[in-house]
């Protein structure tokens, strides 16, 4: 990013002197809306298995204190997130609680911090800090296509030049992944002339919702499953671009 | 016909309709209409069927009414275009739009166009950066966007608009690669 949280922190704090955050967490921001409660249980699991391969990951969301909330219906065993009470669509709390979360990681190793950034609120001035590196979760549905694309050209409007990445879901394999990931790639470099990051596939959809429904997140019970491993992968790219 | 009236390559006619701010999706070239042939027929996000046709330099009137005739043939055949590919997921019940497209429009075809009910679009067809690119003669002139944060030019939207042209303002591209990546194996899975 080119400015750090702590150069616009005035955005979304009091004054606070002698308040610094630590320059080398990295934030990575998973814009959805709040009752998405797929793509919830996928950025949770992709915290874990950022954890599993040696990253202090933590992960902030908005509280789910409204009903409809992706996050009611999950169990999260091995990792609580730092849900935050939004009050009326306050986004600032959620600004002020990544930049907490990232001073209390300064002293771990390859800190990071993933931050679920809700679309269906509007989005204050300085949110555009949490945005610099986006991960999203797409197929190339129309509904999802466009939905994928409503929301690169409502994150690049903010901040034109965050890295956008996405891992595609809705594939039976690795080839129809590919597919589908250079079918969204086209889209995105002609619409905003630049390059779409890959971070893989997650595969057995079929297997996630019914796994939510069992109030477990998907590959929570089960880490052996190929949603599972195939988020590792994801995780393991997006650390990759990370370090 | 001079070296430059000579009708785009698909591949490029595709990479441009796909970056209008209604991204189109290309469909098929060279389709038989009323008559002649359509040079390529697009769909836009909701499943509107947009005829598109190139006009070589001093063929744009005849480029337009030639399109104004396709596009009454084609309205009482999409049932039958959906009938035939539903996997294409056009919306036979949304009127077909015409979008002509050429190097240089006599203004007498843009004032025509837009007199249309509905109105037709023309795009002019360039190259930005060795990329292609259509201007819509009649969308909104991008200069005329504000900026997101007053005196910050960098918040800027950098989403091509429908008229985006030279003047308008877009990051530098970050490279265009994007490459699928895996480290998984299909035995992986």
């Amino acid at each position: 990013m080119a400015r750090e949280l702590r150069d616009v922190l005035h955005y979304f704090l009091d004054d606070e002197p002698g308040r610094t955050a630590p320059l080398s967490c990295p934030v990575v921001a998973a814009p959805c809306r709040r009752e998405d409660s797929g793509r919830s249980a996928l950025l949770w699991r992709l915290a874990l298995e950022m954890r599993s391969l040696g990253r202090a990951a933590a992960l902030v969301a908005p509280a789910p204190e409204a009903e409809g909330s992706g996050w009611r219906d999950l169990e999260l065993e091995g990792l609580e997130p730092g849900f935050v009470p939004l009050g009326h669509g306050r986004l600032d709390r959620l600004a002020r609680r990544v930049l907490e979360t990232r001073e209390q990681l300064a002293g771990d190793t390859q800190p990071l911090v993933l931050v679920q950034v809700p679309t269906d609120l509007p989005w204050p001035q300085g949110i555009g800090d949490l945005l610099g590196h986006c991960w999203l979760v797409a197929s190339t549905g129309d509904r999802d296509r466009a939905e994928f694309l409503s929301l690169c050209e409502r994150v690049l409007a903010v901040v034109p030049k965050a890295r956008v990445g996405v891992t595609v879901r809705g594939a039976d394999s690795l080839s129809a992944a590919r597919a589908a990931f250079e079918s969204l790639a086209e889209l995105f470099e002609a619409r905003f002339d630049r390059a779409l990051l890959s971070y893989g596939l997650v595969l057995d959809e079929h297997e996630l919702y019914p796994t939510v429904a069992r109030r477990r997140a998907p590959g929570g019970a089960r880490p052996g499953t190929r949603a599972t491993r195939t988020l590792r992968d994801a995780a393991a790219l997006l650390r990759g671009d990370l370090e | 016909m001079s070296e430059e009236s000579h009708r785009p390559a698909i591949h490029d006619v595709r990479r441009a309709l796909l970056g209008l701010r209604e991204p189109l999706d290309l469909l098929a070239e060279d389709v038989l209409g009323l008559g002649a042939r359509i040079d390529w027929v697009a769909r836009d996000p909701l499943g509107g069927v947009t005829l598109v046709r190139w006009a070589a330099a001093g063929e744009d009137l005849a480029a337009l009414a030639d399109l104004v005739a396709q596009r009454a043939w084609l309205a009482p055949r999409l049932p039958d275009w959906h009938q035939l590919a539903p996997e294409r997921q056009i919306d036979p019940e949304r009127a077909p739009s015409g979008l002509v497209l050429g190097l240089r429009f006599d203004p007498r075809t843009s004032a025509a166009a837009a007199a249309l009910a509905p109105p037709i679009e023309v795009g002019r067809w360039m190259h930005i950066d060795g990329k292609p690119r259509i201007w819509l003669e009649n969308g909104p002139e991008p200069w005329d966007e504000p900026a997101e944060r007053e005196g910050d030019t960098e918040a800027r939207s950098p989403v091509l608009s429908r008229a985006d042209g030279p003047s308008s303002s877009s990051p530098p591209a970050e490279g265009l690669v994007s490459r699928f990546r895996t480290l998984l194996l299909d035995g992986d899975l």
